[in-house]
């Protein structure tokens, strides 16, 4: 561990600008990766694991000229990635077992929180959860956390057109869910 | 402007994705349907509500924890890179081990993002008590797998939700090539330190993995929190 250790403190001394970079997008990120997953742990987890994964290209990032849409696309993909793998995933606890753990964990996401929510956003925060991943992700994006279409369409490397149509389903469907509940 | 032909335009219009002239002409319908203001009103407001729909705080900390853990993960998975590869040259169960050498644990980082240096051997996880902390286990394939069997022993002093009073959980499972990821929603039942031990293996060869688990006293914050349900 004290090798470790030590190698740890050699990269970090290498690598400072990393931080320098990457500090003034991480609440941002934080905040779209709650919107994606729902949770404060599940959020803190996905920002953290794309920090992991970016920490050898502090190179290549310093060098990318808007990296805040950059960041955000590339939080996009690695939710949207861990999402199907968890759904695919063949490790699991047993069945029915990580349903139930999911739920615990959600339930320990604070008193706090709980009593500040309302119930419109409650069941505004339920009938997103019945959208699927891609329809989701679009209404946090968009119509949550404010990035522009044409934002949108250079970060998911989509037209326009297709954008459009995408997101007006994804709406049409929170609709028909908030209109069930 | 009909209203059905303007119903399907609101969301071009909050969009910002109408021509000025295509602005006028909807203005011009709205001023005496009230039906069509209606479904713009509605619209706006559900727009609205998303935008206002709360986020609570990251955890205290976590923006200068996240970075430090970054540098020290990867100064992990570089320091097990050649035992993987070495594994590579031998048969099934030097493949095994390669398959779970990379066990990425989420948080083996003390509460600062230092790595316990008290136990030469072992990594070491600090979780907070009655706080209930999600650790991720990756285990890393070189190949898919049949019929694994993943044993977890817990400390007495923890707990993994929704199996309240069990400390050893086995299960078989398949492993397929790449990354698979286990989350363990674990909670600390009183203020202790104790090992955590986590092995795979099949009839042939196995591997086993430990760590230290310390539950550490909460903050008083916590405590009035959970009081105040």
């Amino acid at each position: 561990m004290k090798n470790i250790f030590s190698i740890w403190q050699a990269r970090n001394t290498e690598n400072t600008g990393f931080e320098e970079l990457l500090a003034p997008h991480i609440d941002r990120l934080y905040r779209l990766g709650y919107r994606f997953s729902g949770n404060r742990h599940d959020a803190e987890d996905l920002v953290q694991e794309l920090l992991v994964k970016l920490y050898p290209r502090s190179t290549e990032l310093s060098s990318i000229e808007k990296l805040g849409p950059w960041l955000s696309k590339s939080l996009y993909h690695l939710f949207i990635d861990q999402a199907r793998r968890v759904t695919n995933s063949p490790v699991a606890l047993a069945e029915g077992v990580g349903v139930e753990l999911e739920a615990v964990a959600c339930v320990n996401a604070g008193p706090d929180e709980y009593m500040l929510r309302q119930q419109q956003f409650e069941k505004l925060e339920s009938a997103l959860f019945t959208l699927n991943f891609d329809q989701r992700t679009l209404i946090a994006m968009h119509d949550m956390e404010g990035y522009t279409l044409p934002e949108l369409t250079s970060m998911l490397d989509t037209p326009l057109g297709t954008l459009k149509s995408r997101l007006h389903r994804a709406r049409a469907s929170l609709r028909e869910q908030l209109a069930e509940k | 402007m009909q209203c059905a032909e303007l119903q399907q335009h609101i969301d071009d219009r909050l969009d910002k994705q109408l021509s000025e002239a295509e602005c006028v002409e909807m203005d011009a319908h709205l001023e005496h349907c009230a039906d069509c203001r209606c479904a713009v009103a509605e619209e706006e407001q559900l727009r609205e509500a998303l935008r206002d729909m709360p986020i609570p705080d990251a955890s205290a900390g976590f923006a200068a924890r996240a970075l430090r853990r970054a540098a020290a993960a990867n100064a992990v998975n570089q320091n097990h890179r050649p035992v993987r590869n070495r594994a590579f040259m031998g048969g099934f169960a030097a493949a095994l081990v390669a398959g779970i050498v990379l066990w990425f644990v989420s948080g083996v980082y003390g509460p600062n993002g230092e790595i316990g240096t008290s136990q030469p051997q072992l990594a070491e996880l600090s979780i907070s008590l009655h706080e209930t902390r999600r650790v991720k286990l990756s285990f890393n394939a070189p190949e898919s797998m049949e019929k694994v069997r993943v044993s977890l022993v817990l400390p007495e002093h923890v707990e993994l939700e929704g199996y309240p009073g069990r400390k050893q959980i086995a299960w078989y499972t398949n492993l397929r090539k790449g990354d698979n990821v286990l989350t363990l929603p674990l909670s600390g039942l009183r203020s202790e330190k104790g090992v955590f031990t986590a092995q795979i293996g099949t009839g042939k060869a196995s591997k086993q993995l430990r760590f230290y688990l310390n539950v550490e006293q909460s903050g008083l914050s916590t405590l009035e929190a959970q009081g105040s349900v």
